[in-house]
């Protein structure tokens, strides 16, 4: 039986100065470190030379490796498949669910982070699991889920209702 | 035939026997493939039936094209012979007009080659003398549907021909228009609407942090129905709605 090649290692350092040493195709779920990657050489890849990943704290860049070691060997999405399931279903499957189960401001860190790491899969699913909490509720439960202070004028409000009342007419 | 126009103002140059601005005419000519082009001087717009125009050669006393000579001097008879489709037509008082705020327009050859080449350039429909910008000078030009090049389809929104003498039409350009001020009157902003979208929010609520390609993306998994809700509900879905990408 032949042996399998240890994997190669990366890493990467989060904002709040934390190191996270991790395999290097789990890394390549982002397209941004993957690209990273391709500039810096191989020969340049060493723990002190970890690669910044400015814009995400510890506790988010945990969770988005946590997210792309369950998903390292899903088969890349081409274009079209990503645009049609966008556009097809809102179904998340069970692993994704339990994921996103987290505090509304882990949610919207882990979509910005999937943002800026361009993890399209990831902010596929942290966009679904946002319009199933908007499915079905009227303004004043959105509000409510989300913690949103109303903060339209009447005229505003008023404004909008009318834009609306045209495009359900459509 | 159809009446001639101003290449300047899009009106008719009128045959008329009275006296009066809009029969009075210019043109822009080359006489020759080879030759310059020269503005003729003022010329009348009073014979029937001809299917030319005639105007006299620019006057060498000319205060702004004084040394501007014809190809051959001698070839005079006094009058040239304008078309419409051919040459640059113009009311005297819209060149006028045109030279008191451009001053060298017409100076010399080159300036005139300039002005020639350019108004030719335009884009003029098969018939007419004056060019097509889509729109009709504000009920000055007619379009005929028949007068379309093939490749441009016909289009009703034009008016049917401008009422013949209309009291603002028929005004003397030269006389009747505060230009100073039209010209130098700078600019003001636009009165504001009563509500537009708002470019940058007050709020601080999750989704208007979220740069708006993600909030597109979420509204992308949402029904109509349930966007309109959420729009109602956050200013960070307010914008998605004008978006052309939504």
């Amino acid at each position: 039986m032949a042996e399998s090649k240890p994997a190669q290692k990366i890493w990467i350092r989060s904002n709040d100065d934390k190191t996270f040493e991790i395999d290097r195709d789990v890394g390549e779920r982002s397209v941004l470190i993957k690209n990273l990657l391709e500039d810096v050489g191989d020969a340049d890849l060493s723990e002190e030379n970890a690669i910044p990943i400015q814009n995400v704290n510890e506790t988010v860049l945990r969770k988005v490796i946590e997210w792309c070691e369950h998903h390292r060997n899903d088969p890349p999405a081409s274009q079209d498949e990503e645009s049609d399931a966008r556009k097809k279903t809102t179904e998340i499957e069970e692993w994704d669910q339990k994921f996103m189960q987290v505090d509304q401001e882990m949610l919207f860190e882990i979509i910005l982070a999937a943002n800026y790491l361009d993890i399209k899969a990831l902010l596929d699913v942290g966009c679904k699991t946002v319009a199933n909490m908007i499915k079905g509720k009227s303004p004043e439960e959105i509000r409510k889920t989300f913690n949103i202070t109303n903060d339209f004028s009447p005229e505003e409000e008023e404004q909008i209702r009318r834009e609306n009342e045209w495009a359900e007419d459509r | 035939m159809d009446e001639p126009r101003c290449v300047l103002c899009g009106w008719v140059i009128f045959r008329s026997t009275e006296a009066t601005w809009l029969r009075e005419f210019r043109g822009l000519i080359r006489q020759s493939p080879d030759g310059f082009v020269c503005l003729t001087g003022v010329g009348v717009h009073d014979v029937l039936g001809m299917p030319c125009l005639f105007a006299p050669p620019e006057p060498p006393n000319h205060e702004q094209g004084g040394d501007i000579t014809m190809d051959d001097p001698d070839q005079s008879p006094e009058e040239l012979e304008l078309m419409p489709r051919r040459d640059v037509l113009m009311h005297d008082s819209c060149l006028q007009l045109l030279e008191r705020y451009a001053p060298g327009i017409c100076s010399d050859h080159t300036a005139l080659e300039r002005l020639y080449e350019t108004c030719i350039s335009l884009p003029y429909p098969p018939k007419d003398g004056v060019p097509n910008w889509g729109h009709d000078y504000g009920g000055l030009m007619p379009s005929r549907n028949d007068e379309a090049y093939p490749w441009e389809g016909n289009d009703n929104s034009y008016s049917a021909y401008a009422t013949p003498h209309h009291a603002v039409y028929d005004a003397n350009p030269l006389g009747t228009i505060d230009h100073e001020s039209l010209l130098w009157d700078f600019p003001s902003q636009p009165p504001s609407v009563a509500f537009t979208a708002p470019e940058t929010f007050t709020s601080r609520d999750a989704f208007s942090n979220l740069p708006l390609e993600i909030c597109l993306q979420i509204a992308a998994n949402l029904t109509t129905r349930d966007f309109l809700s959420a729009r109602l509900a956050s200013r960070g879905f307010h914008g998605i709605f004008y978006l052309r990408s939504f």
